[in-house]
């Protein structure tokens, strides 16, 4: 088995290597110290399993976990609190792990991660299903209040989706640019939000925007 | 089972002192000296029990998190509430 292991602090990094190694005596283990190194390994060695560090510098693990999640490497995230390891669960990754689990724990973590199961520690558990049920309540309001644009309204968002103003919106619909004006004032009502910004937010947030052709997508 | 089980919501009893420990947390009731020990998950149930949130949201992000299907979560979401229960925690 291959395995990634990410963390800027070497003393952090090596014990880690050294856990991991006793739990998995056959693995090929590798490190890179920033979010750089793994890239460059990754360009010519592909991970079963890669355990990151969420504070991995320059720009931290997210952009790298959803590389990660594309080429389908089993990933494992230290994590600060049950917030960050909700963000992380939601882009794919398989596990977070705390520090305070200690190295036996996070050599664990990876064993569960391996054998196909999603890691999450005690301690954070009850926070990550908070978080889950007050983000599906969030969803749920916002699908209902999609519900409500017209036909013309979602093709209005659609285009406000893909960063159009009311002229361009105009001209693809072939209605007036105050026609659109007033499209987009009542997508914003509907929607209850206070700009066009947010409105296509919501809409990409939730992978409702509607292909203004073709309908739903 | 109750059919209305997922429209529940359930909501701790009492005032409550929480012990965490290596393999869950062990819940005390101050009013009436109840005590349970709870593993993690069913720790995380009962920290949902609000009031406000449902058993069918609670079983919606069990799932979520563990990737299982809905009668798994539903089954092990009505267990953890059944001792819940009975352990004097929830109502």
């Amino acid at each position: 088995m291959r395995i990634l292991v990410a963390a800027d602090r070497p003393p952090v990094r090596d014990g880690v290597v050294l856990a991991i190694s006793a739990r998995f005596p056959d693995a090929e283990i590798r490190t890179a110290a920033d979010t750089a190194g793994c890239r460059h390994l990754l360009e010519r060695w592909v991970p079963h399993v890669a355990l990151i560090d969420a504070g991995l510098p320059p720009v931290g693990a997210m952009p790298l976990c959803a590389r990660l999640h594309e080429a389908k490497v089993r990933t494992l995230v230290v994590v600060g609190g049950a917030e960050e390891a909700l963000e992380l669960l939601e882009i794919g990754v398989h596990g977070v792990v705390s520090s305070a689990q200690g190295l036996e724990g996070v050599a664990a973590a990876v064993q569960t991660v391996t054998d196909g199961h999603t890691h999450v520690p005690p301690a954070l558990i009850g926070g990550v299903l908070q978080g889950l049920v007050h983000r599906n309540r969030q969803h749920e309001s916002a699908r209902d209040r999609l519900q409500r644009l017209s036909r013309r309204e979602q093709e209005v968002l659609a285009l406000l989706g893909k960063g159009r103003d009311h002229v361009s919106i105009a001209r693809s619909l072939a209605i007036s640019p105050h026609t659109a004006r007033t499209h987009i004032r009542h997508v914003m009502s509907k929607l209850e939000v206070s700009s066009r910004v947010e409105a296509a937010a919501l809409a990409a947030d939730l992978g409702l925007v509607m292909d203004p052709v073709g309908g739903r997508p | 089972m109750n059919v209305d089980f997922v429209h529940d919501r359930p909501v701790r009893l009492g005032t409550a002192t929480v012990r965490h420990g290596a393999s869950g947390a062990v819940v005390r009731r101050a009013d009436t000296s109840v005590e349970a020990a709870l593993n993690p998950t069913a720790f995380a149930l009962w920290e949902l029990c609000d009031g406000d949130t449902s058993v069918a949201e609670m079983v919606a992000a069990i799932c979520q998190l563990f990737d299982v299907s809905p009668e798994r979560a539903t089954s092990d979401v009505a267990h953890g509430m059944q001792q819940l229960r009975e352990s004097g925690l929830i109502s």
